[in-house]
Formats: structure tokens, sequence, C-alpha cells
């Protein structure tokens, strides 16, 4: 991504990596260990939280 | 720089995540507990719950809490793993009275069967009504009480007894005195799981023939389960290896189950024959004085016509299994007309009937038939080992009651707390989920009385092995 940012910008592109990183192990725990994330957390709210950030980084770019 | 740091913070903080996800799965204590979250199942970022969401949908309002209004409700509870022990707390509060006085919550322990292993969670009678009855231990010289209070009515009203089922009551010996050893046959054909009482002086011999009639999808295997005092003694089982296709509806020939259990103590002893609907019983023939039919029997329909039975049991629930079971079924003096295909009816005798059994006369099989005691073909094979159970066919008489049952805790904030223990071993388990049930006997949707039960939570706390007992077990 050839973003330039702010460095608000940069943080939030930190927190989506993170977020992307969560929803794919939260994706990988459920294929291991089926039940067992959906159990403590909704992926929704991951799911939820990477578009919104998504579509804030596609707007700022 | 700081950039960088934080990328690793998150790093780190992903690996975490990882790490205790993987803790929960394995466990490594031999403990995990959780809580169900009935009322959290849209919130965005909490998870459901170990606890499903109750089905049918139609036997509760969701609101705050469960509002159970309809019998019986099935969960799905999950665990990450195996274990040995189960404990549940159920916080709830009861609106229930003497029509609906049984709390029951259990596990699913037999899928084929649909058995499921039940512990009390709430007595009415034993909660708000027991201020008569007074508590003893076993120290107490129970047997002298009953003889000095007991003997002006029968032993059943003055005695009652909850979650016990017992097969060694001291009248037995005086009861059986008189009898000689015969050999019962009959010629009922009975289909799916069936539970009998015998009496034995020495030697059991039990023959009996089956047929498979291969409806269902499933194998149909059997097993002969013997019992006294609540103790297998003996177990035999028969695989379904029979060349009939299964769902194909060919039934297959009727063969033998034969079983010989020769020097028992005498006494009475439980049978069980443990079969899914898909197995016709016919012509049994045992070695005993009784032959009593427990709390259940489905009549095939190939049934011989006009079948007179006895029951002890003052009520009656009839199901319809064939359109060609329709008919007018007589209980004691009451008349019932079956004409509604799997429509449960219930027949119920009030305090004005007081024998110790009734008359049940059906003019053909294919009616499944449940109550509250024993079943059998005439007065002299029937013998109920127990006495009469504090449920809602109780009939408030009982001088003294027999129980294994905790009082429930009540809270602070007007909920009630009961703990159940459930062994694991054996309790069905599959896809990590085990099957929950809560039962209340009697309490129907349609029902027009106002009897609820609002349950707020259930915790679980599993236990088992710990990782390094596992690892040491290999």
């Amino acid at each position: 991504m050839n973003f330039k940012f702010l460095k608000k910008e940069k943080i939030i592109t930190e927190v989506w990596y993170f977020v992307s990183l969560l929803i794919l192990i939260v994706f990988i725990l459920e294929l291991l260990f089926p039940s067992l994330v959906l159990i403590y957390l909704n992926p929704l709210f991951f799911l939820v939280l990477w578009i919104i950030l998504s579509v804030y980084l596609f707007v700022r770019n | 720089m700081k950039l960088k740091k934080l990328r690793i913070f998150f790093l780190f903080l992903s690996f975490l995540f990882l790490l205790l996800f993987v803790y929960l799965k394995v466990s490594p204590l031999g403990t995990w507990e959780c809580k169900s979250r009935f009322n959290n199942f849209n919130h965005l970022f909490l998870g459901r719950g170990c606890f499903s969401q109750p089905s049918p949908n139609d036997r509760f309002l969701d609101e705050r809490n469960i509002k159970m209004v309809g019998d019986p409700l099935y969960f799905s509870l999950y665990s990450p793993r195996n274990f040995d022990e189960l404990e549940l707390e159920i916080k709830f509060k009861p609106n229930l009275d003497k029509n609906t006085p049984v709390i029951e919550a259990g596990l699913l322990v037999d899928k084929d069967l649909w058995h499921y292993q039940l512990k009390p969670v709430y007595n009415y009678w034993l909660e708000d009504y027991s201020s008569d009855w007074q508590e003893l231990s076993l120290k107490d010289n129970v047997e002298e009480l009953l003889k000095e209070n007991c003997q002006e009515i029968s032993i059943n009203y003055c005695l009652a007894q909850y979650n016990l089922d017992q097969t060694d009551r001291n009248i037995l010996p005086e009861f059986f005195i008189e009898r000689e050893e015969k050999n019962i046959n009959h010629d009922l054909a009975l289909r799916g799981h069936h539970s009998f009482y015998v009496y034995i002086k020495n030697d059991l011999d039990l023959k009996l023939e089956a047929k498979d009639l291969n409806i269902n999808q499933d194998r149909s295997p059997i097993t002969v389960d013997v019992y006294t005092n609540n103790d297998l003694i003996y177990t035999e089982s028969l695989a379904d290896d029979r060349p009939e296709k299964e769902g194909s509806g060919e039934e297959s020939d009727y063969f033998d189950l034969d079983l010989s259990l020769a020097s028992l103590p005498e006494g009475v002893y439980r049978v069980d024959l443990k079969a899914n609907d898909d197995i016709v019983f016919n012509n049994l023939s045992v070695s005993s004085s009784i032959l009593s039919w427990r709390r259940r029997l489905w009549l095939h329909e190939s049934s011989e016509q006009n079948i007179d039975l006895v029951t002890d049991a003052k009520a009656l629930q009839i199901k319809v299994q064939d359109p060609i079971a329709y008919q007018s079924l007589k209980f004691s003096d009451q008349d019932l007309v079956l004409d509604e295909l799997y429509r449960q009816y219930e027949a119920i005798l009030g305090h004005e009937y007081n024998d110790l059994t009734y008359d049940i006369s059906l003019k053909r099989g294919g009616l499944l038939l449940e109550g509250p005691g024993v079943f059998a073909l005439n007065e002299d094979e029937l013998f109920n080992p127990n006495y009469s159970r504090l449920d809602r066919f109780y009939e408030e008489r009982a001088k003294f009651v027999l129980t294994d049952y905790e009082k429930v805790k009540r809270l602070d904030d007007g909920y009630f707390l009961a703990k159940l223990k459930f062994n694991l071993a054996g309790v069905y388990r599959e896809d990590n989920k085990y099957n929950f049930i809560i039962s209340i006997p009697g309490l129907r949707v349609k029902d027009e009385s106002d009897n609820f039960v609002e349950i707020k939570n259930i915790k679980a706390n599993f236990s088992g092995k710990t990782l390094i007992e596992k690892i040491n077990e290999f």
C-alpha cells in the first residue's frame, strides 16, 4: 500500500494489520478447534472493525 | 521507530491471543469452566457462551432471561475436550405449583434410545411442602418407624420416594413368601426399549424373540442389562449384522435371544431391553413369579386383539403410534376415545380412587402407554418395588419420604441456585458438544396455568485429568 499518511493514519494502518492478523488467527483457530473461539468472541466484531478501518483508509487515500 | 514498537506490540498481542485459545483447548490443569450467555446472543463483541440457545422456540420466551413455559427444553453444551466430571450451577426462579412440581436436568447418555441421565434441580414437595416431614438419617430405625406408623394404610400411600429406584425394600420377603417359582410366558409384541421387574428365587432364564423392522437408517443393536439395587450385574449385546438393508422397510425374521444366569441371590431384578424403535420383541418367557413392565409399554400393532392389562399407576399417558390403533380405551371406569395420531392423551384418577391396581382394556396394539408405575398382564404378576413418587401425580398422603435430594440454595436477589454433579463416563458427546435437557413434566405451552421457570444462567465446571496425567498415561 502506498499511503502517504499522517502519523494518525500510520497508527490506524498498524491497527488494520493487527485486526487482519486477528481475523486470520480466528479463522485458523476455528478450523483447528471448531466452536471454541465462538464461545468467547463474536468474529463479526473483528469483521465490522476491519471493514470500518478499510473504508476509512480507502477514503483517506 | 515508534511504529515498529507498536507493530511488535501488536504481534505480541496476536501471539498471546493464539496462545490463550490453545491453552483453553488443552486445559492443562484439567479444569474448564464457562457460563451461559442467554441474554447476550446478539451482543456484538461477546461470544455465545458454551450453552446454545434452547430449542424448540415455542417452549420459552426470550426475555432478559430464558422464561421456560413448555417441557422440555434442549440445549447443547460445548466442552473443549473430554473431562471426567461436570458440575452445573443453575440459577433460576420457579413459578410452579403441585401440577408441575419437579424440575430435572440432565445429559443425553444413549443417543439411540434418546435416554437422558436426569438429576433433580427442584422439587416443590420437598422445598415448599416438607415442613411436616422430619428429616431422618439411615442411622434411625426406619423399618421400626414404618411398622409403627404405616399399619392402617397401604405402605404405598404411607411412604413416598423421590430420586431413588430401589429394588431391595424390606417388605419383599413377606410379599413373596407364598409365591411359588414359576415360568411366565407373554406373547405381547412390544416395540423399542423396555424395562421390567422380575423376582428371581435362584436362576434367571430369559427367552424372547425379536425382529428388526428396518424403518430407520441406523443399525439396531440389542442390549440386555440386568440390575439389582441399581447395580448393573450383567450385560450382553447383540450387534445388528442382519442382511436386510437399513431404512428399506424389509423386516427381518424373528431371531432368538436367550439369557441364563445361575445361582443369583433371591430378590427383585430389573431387566432392561435396550433397542431402538426398529426392534419388536415377542414371546417373552422368564423364570419369575412376577413380570411388571416399568413405566412404559409400547404395544406393537401386531399385538393380539383385546389386550387386558393392570397397573398400579393412577395416571396414564397414551400416544397412538399407528392410525390402525384408533380405538376406545378403558382405564378403570374411564373411557378414552383415541382418534388422533401422536397426540398425548392423559387420564388421571382422582383421590376417590383408592384401589391398589387399575384395569386397562385395549382393543388392539399400536399404542404407547406410559405411567408413574408398572404394567402387567394380571394382578398376580404385578409388583412395583418403588413407592409412590413425589411428582405431579403425588397425592399428599405420605407420612414418610425416602429421597436423595439436596434443597436448593435461596439467594438474596430472589433467585434459587441448584448444583448438580454428573459423571461424564459414557455420556454422549458429538462435535465437542453434550446434549443437555431441562425438564418440567406437565408444563405445557397451551396450558391455562401461569406456571413457568425463569432461568437466569447456567454455569458449567468441567474437571478431569491434567495434561501431565494424560502424558503419564501414554
